[in-house]
Formats: C-alpha cells, structure tokens, sequence
C-alpha cells in the first residue's frame, strides 16, 4: 500500500507511541506500507520537529529526529510533483494532494478538515475521493492496516 | 587500500574484484572516491545499517513512550498543531 500521511498525524504518534496513532509508525517500520513523501513534506515535518515548544516539553533532540528521518528514508518512497493542485485553501493540504496523485498513492490519510470540505473532493458513500484516491482519517487507515 | 583502477568490466576482472583483500578503491583527483567490494558484502552492509537504524527508532518509541505517556493524545495534538503554525 502507497500512502501520503500528514506530517501532524506522524509527529503525534512519534511523541506519544502509546497513543491511538502508534499503530501507524509501527506498521511504517516492519514495512506494512510505503510512506510517500516530497523534499516540502520532508521540509514541512523538520520545521515541526525544530520546534523548540515540542522538543522541550516532549524530550526529543536532533539525534531522534536523525533517527525518525533515518526510518522514513528506509520505509518510505520520495515523489516529486511537477504538476501544481490547488483545490483547497491551505497549501500544504494541495501538496499532500500532489504527493499523492504523483505518487500513485492507495490513500491520503488526513485530519485536515479545509481538505475533506474542499468542493473538488468527493464523497462517496463514507468516503472522500480526489481523483480516486481515498481519502482517509487515521483511524480508517489503521483499520485498513488490519 | 584505494588505487586508481578501471572500472571492473569482464567477468575475470568482477573475480578479481570479488576475491581481493582488502577490496579495490577508486580515486578521484588522488583521493579515495569508490570502493569495489563483493555484492554479498554490500548486502551485509545494506542489512546491517537497516538493523542500526531499527534499533535506533525501537529506542526512540521506547524512551518517548515512558517520558511522554502522562501527557493526553488531545494535549499532543494541540501542541503539534499550534508547533505547525496551526
């Protein structure tokens, strides 16, 4: 399975690998699913990790993120858009959608909610379509996961 | 160990290339650019650097999972969110 996960959702479950998101990262490491990313999304997850709120509050430093970039470049698969999306407000939201189309992604597993009220995103039944890639919360991916 | 060679190119030269001890280096501009080494050995490299970095990242979830599991996972998500410039 090729999937586009938001940087948040990564970041959550890196912080607290206890929580309802661990799955996630555990599944990426025993190499479940290929993780898609873009240098922007690579870029985008750095700039959340430099935070310094983060890092004090939640104990993690420059040699964890080494380790956490050193499993995505393992796991994980890099694409690179060439053709611009902007059907939705939030820029990065696009970018998850190019990532995904680029990359011939199974699913985009998102919380945003600017993306799953975008008009261009349709939805189907239970789920939310662009261009056939579902769409998906965590949760439905962890139970896609099995 | 590294001495400027040609590239290896019919199968006598891969032998020579597999059985040599310590392996073939490339130089470039005098300095030590490539290194020639059996396939099986970069196999072995190959698998042990994946074995480094998934016992690195199994430390990682070990030690953030004791230090961070008082905090809620809606108190983590608030605080990525607001880290992201949400």
């Amino acid at each position: 399975m090729r999937v586009v996960v938001d940087t948040g959702m990564l970041v959550q479950a890196l912080i607290r690998p206890s929580g309802s998101l661990e799955p996630a990262l555990r599944r990426l490491r025993d190499n479940d699913f290929t993780l898609l990313f873009s240098n922007a999304w690579l870029g985008g997850l750095l700039d959340i990790l430099a935070a310094p709120s983060l890092r004090q509050k939640y104990h993690f430093e420059d040699s964890d993120v080494q380790a956490l970039i050193a499993l995505l470049l393992l796991r994980g698969e890099p694409v690179f858009p060439l053709h611009p999306i902007a059907v939705c407000t939030a820029p990065y939201e696009n970018h998850l959608l190019e990532i995904a189309v680029t990359g011939h992604a199974s699913a985009l597993v998102t919380t945003g909610s600017q993306l799953l009220r975008t008009p261009q995103i349709r939805a189907y039944r239970v789920r939310h379509l662009f261009q056939d890639i579902p769409l998906i919360t965590p949760a439905a991916f962890l139970r896609l996961l099995g | 160990m590294s001495k400027p060679i040609d590239p290896p190119q019919s199968p006598k030269a891969c032998d020579d290339a597999a059985d040599r001890r310590p392996p073939h280096g490339l130089e470039r501009d005098g300095k030590p650019e490539v290194v020639v080494i059996p396939y099986a050995a970069h196999l072995r490299l190959q698998e042990a650097q994946k074995s480094e970095i998934l016992g690195k990242f199994d430390s990682l979830l070990r030690r953030l999972d004791e230090q961070n599991a008082a905090y809620s996972e809606e108190e983590v998500a608030a605080d990525v969110e607001k880290a992201r410039g949400g």
